[in-house]
């Protein structure tokens, strides 16, 4: 199934099935980015993410808006972020979307250590990935952290030679997210 | 087409620390100045080699490449072979059925390129058994196409492998666990909740009880019987890398992973464990061919082979067993061996799980231990050149004998246990231990290099300028001989017949009072020979030219050098002892090296296949009659020797009727034929 779609029925059945806990969603998170290169670091952090869980199934799918990250270390940073290497007039979003491994039931209180398998689409290139994350279940939602590494070249972002030393060609990013419950509304 | 070469790729060669692994041997593929990632690997009926790769699909057989087949912008994800046919599948969900003339769309599937097939299997009534990641299982049986899914049971529709495993049933590994399904539904599931390892199964193979191989992305491998619960982790505790690939080749599993090279599982009483750590990219492709060898490849333009019957041992917890000067097996099935680092013993199955135990044994460093024996009670005697001889009884006590004990001179050559007896050849003569003291062969006086006893004070005794010796009840003579040095004994131990070898009288049967030698003219004896050894009722004599066998039966030579790969190596005189097994253990610079030979290794013949048949220049069936008209006589045959080992040394003749013509290799060309 195409990660968009899976997003958009995981979203429209949320909707549709509001009464249901089967099916959560992301109420807040932090994904942001570190790329650490000779002559410079870049930080940015996006707080604008959507996405979805699927308790039954385990599957997940989350999209992250590009234009949405900030902090940069100037706004022609920033500009050049979005228009030369994210693109992101032509591809908005990064997804991933995929199914938890590990045969956990996320219903049940606790703390996990899972693998989330799937496809992650960046600057419109996908690439099967398996991100090892942590699970925190609790009353008030399902917490879910990782940190990885995205290798740029992997999804078709090339870095002109003359900016190597300031742009890393391996980027860090860390997830923080809360899903709760599609019923529980802020 | 290109002509490749085989490159002889030894481990021993890797600056890195390898441990034990079979011979192994690479070859590049390319069809062309381009580098090819091959992916996948497969190898057809003929005994051809068909790679899959980002620049499409070739084929080779060892020495030339031909691109036979490549669809634009689409990259090749899952081979396999169904009777003459090689299958083939795209990332543009076609599905090509390939033989020696053509190709031709067996199936094209929107779906298939929305999510393209991991890998293909076939039932034995020649149903096929699709995974395709994203897009469940398809099975494909008579022009009918059912597809199965998550609504049919099946616990994820990514689907990574596919195992045959009997009748019409299928095993796939998906990224939530196994199931076994056939054309009528999902039989069963195995998971985590069940009891597997890992969810996330990578690759499955299926065994020939029917049970199943799990290659995990966490878990490594593990053994699961369909129908139950039970589960069994297989291969070393720390299996550090994601398992990319699983296969079956007799009692052994291989299995490729991520980053972490190409591991061995012995399932044998032995259960030993071989890594080799090399490989560019995750390991793919994994492949029994038709002699048992195995093949992978890696991501780059090479493909490898590995012969599981010739295992080399470079190096075990840390100590360098490229210099080893003398091995003997003891009654214990334990190798012993002595090298600089010390005096050592090792179960004869060395895997990461077996320890090495060092003897403390004080040897001056300037007289090496040169030769072992192991006796019937458990002694092992340690002879060295300069210091003598050294009893180790199996409680650790050590006696040292030298010439004030009787022994007949301080430089020994070779020691040879015959029950609690034991013999020994010296620089000045042979002589004998008996349980209770030293004992000269009178007769035997000078420089003397074996010695074979051959019963109650009866021995034979090789030596430089006076030949071969019979000592027997305290009398000796020499046999006759067409050489006057030998270096080696042996005896057949099934036939009691005895040989000789010398550098310069090839190998020699001890019969009466004579030694009938033959092959002195081998490449072998040309250069310095090593030692002898017997193995599947054949002489073997190695050297550095090589290997060579002799079957006493027939008179036959069969140069080995190719299969075995020690030819250019080091070796001290007689470096070599036989375990219970009828393994020859042979230590040489390149470590020690044991050889499991099979009746495989001594056939000389090679296959011949015919690749294409071409009539004025449009390809025709293979066939073994060929009919055409009196004005299309331009015929040009296509054909290749299959010889792996060392393809570049095959040489073609030929001819027609009473017409004799030298061929070149690959292709014969009539162009009118009357």
């Amino acid at each position: 199934m195409r990660p968009v779609l899976l997003f958009i029925l995981l979203v429209a059945s949320n909707l549709a099935d509001a009464q249901e806990p089967a099916r959560w969603r992301m109420e807040r998170s932090v994904i942001s980015f570190v790329s650490e290169a000779p002559l410079e670091r870049i930080a940015a952090m996006n707080t604008k993410s959507t996405g979805v869980v699927d308790l039954a199934s385990r599957s997940f799918a989350v999209q992250v808006p590009m234009v949405e990250f900030e902090g940069f270390n100037a706004p022609l940073q920033r500009e050049h972020f979005n228009e030369n290497y994210m693109v992101s007039r032509v591809w908005p979003h990064a997804t991933f979307s995929g199914r938890i491994v590990e045969s956990i039931d996320l219903a049940v209180p606790g703390k996990y250590s899972v693998r989330a398998k799937g496809r992650f689409v960046l600057h419109g290139e996908a690439q099967e990935r398996i991100i090892p994350c942590e699970v925190v279940v609790t009353e008030d939602g399902i917490r879910v952290t990782s940190t990885f590494d995205v290798a740029l070249a992997d999804h078709g972002i090339r870095i002109p030679r003359v900016v190597h030393q300031k742009v890393a060609a391996i980027v860090q990013l860390k997830v923080d997210a809360l899903f709760k419950p599609s019923d529980r509304r802020p | 087409m290109m002509l490749r070469h085989w490159s002889l790729l030894l481990i021993m060669a890797s600056a890195t620390a390898l441990a034990q692994f079979p011979l192994l041997r690479s070859l590049e593929v390319r069809s062309g100045q381009r580098r090819p990632r091959i992916t996948h690997l497969v190898q057809d009926e003929l005994g051809l080699i068909w790679t899959g790769s980002d620049l499409g699909v070739m084929r080779t057989d060892g020495e030339r490449v031909e691109a036979m087949m490549r669809m634009e912008a689409a990259a090749v994800t899952a081979m396999n072979v169904r009777g003459e046919d090689v299958l083939i599948a795209f990332s543009n969900g076609v599905v090509t059925s390939c033989s020696a003339m053509r190709c031709d769309t067996l199936l094209q599937d929107p779906l298939l390129a929305e999510h393209p097939l991991r890998a293909m299997a076939f039932g034995a009534d020649g149903s096929m058994c699709l995974a395709s990641y994203g897009g469940g299982v398809l099975f494909v049986n008579a022009g009918v196409v059912q597809r199965f899914g998550y609504s049919d049971g099946l616990p994820d529709e990514h689907v990574n492998d596919v195992a045959w495993l009997n009748a019409d049933r299928f095993v796939v590994a998906t990224d939530q666990g196994l199931a076994v399904l056939s054309p009528r539904g999902v039989e069963s599931v195995f998971d985590g909740a069940s009891g597997a390892p890992d969810n996330l199964v990578l690759a499955v193979a299926a065994m020939p009880d029917g049970s199943v191989l799990a290659g995990t992305d966490r878990s490594g491998v593990f053994h699961w019987r369909p129908g139950t619960n039970e589960v069994r982790s297989m291969g070393p505790a720390q299996f550090t890398s994601r398992v990319t690939d699983i296969t079956v080749e007799a009692h052994r599993v291989w299995v490729g992973t991520e980053d972490a090279g190409v591991v061995v599982i012995e399932m044998d009483a032995l259960a030993s464990v071989y890594q080799h750590p090399d490989g560019i990219g995750p390991i793919t492709g994994m492949w029994t061919d038709q002699d048992g060898q195995v093949w992978w490849c890696d991501g780059s333009e090479r493909i490898h082979r590995a012969d599981p019957a010739i295992l080399y041992v470079p190096e075990h917890e840390g100590v360098d067993l490229r210099g080893v000067s003398a091995v003997c097996v003891d009654g214990f099935d334990r190798i012993w061996f002595a090298s600089p680092a010390g005096l050592f013993h090792h179960p004869t199955a060395f895997s990461e799980g077996r320890h090495l135990q060092r003897v403390p044994l004080n040897v001056d460093p300037r007289t090496p231990i040169v030769s072992l024996a192991a006796t019937r009670s458990g002694t092992i005697w340690a002879a060295t050149f300069g210091s003598g001889v050294f009893a180790i009884s199996p409680s650790g006590e050590v006696h040292h004998h030298n010439e004030q004990g009787g022994l007949r001179n301080m430089n020994v050559l070779a020691a040879r246990a015959a029950g609690d007896s034991v013999w020994f050849a010296t620089l000045d003569g042979a002589c004998l231990w008996d349980g209770s003291g030293f004992k000269h062969l009178v007769g035997t006086a000078g420089f003397t290099f074996d010695v074979l006893p051959q019963g109650k004070d009866h021995a034979l005794v090789a030596t430089d300028g006076q030949g071969i010796l019979r000592y027997a009840n305290g009398s000796t003579e020499a046999l006759r001989s067409s050489a006057n040095t030998f270096y080696s004994l042996i005896a057949d131990a099934t036939s009691d017949q005895a040989w000789a070898m010398g550098p310069a009288a090839g190998i020699c049967r001890i019969a009466n009072d004579r030694a009938n030698c033959t092959g002195a003219g081998l490449p072998l004896f040309k250069d310095d020979v090593f030692a002898l050894a017997m193995a599947r009722d054949r002489v073997l004599a190695l050297g550095k030219a090589g290997v060579w066998a002799h079957d006493p039966l027939s008179g036959a030579w069969i140069d080995l050098s190719g299969r075995v790969g020690t030819a250019g190596a080091e070796a001290e005189l007689n470096a070599v002892a036989r375990s219970s097994d009828g393994a020859v253990w042979f230590a040489c610079d390149r470590g020690i090296v044991r050889l499991r030979l099979t009746e495989r290794h001594f056939d000389t013949s090679i296959p011949l296949v015919i690749t294409g048949i071409l009539i004025n220049g449009d390809p025709v069936p293979v066939a073994t009659t060929i009919r055409t008209s009196y004005d299309r006589s331009d015929i040009t045959l296509r054909f290749a020797g299959i010889y792996y080992p060392d393809p570049g040394r095959i040489r073609f003749e030929y001819s027609i009727g009473d017409k004799g013509n030298i061929l070149r290799p690959g292709t014969g060309s009539w162009p009118s034929l009357d």
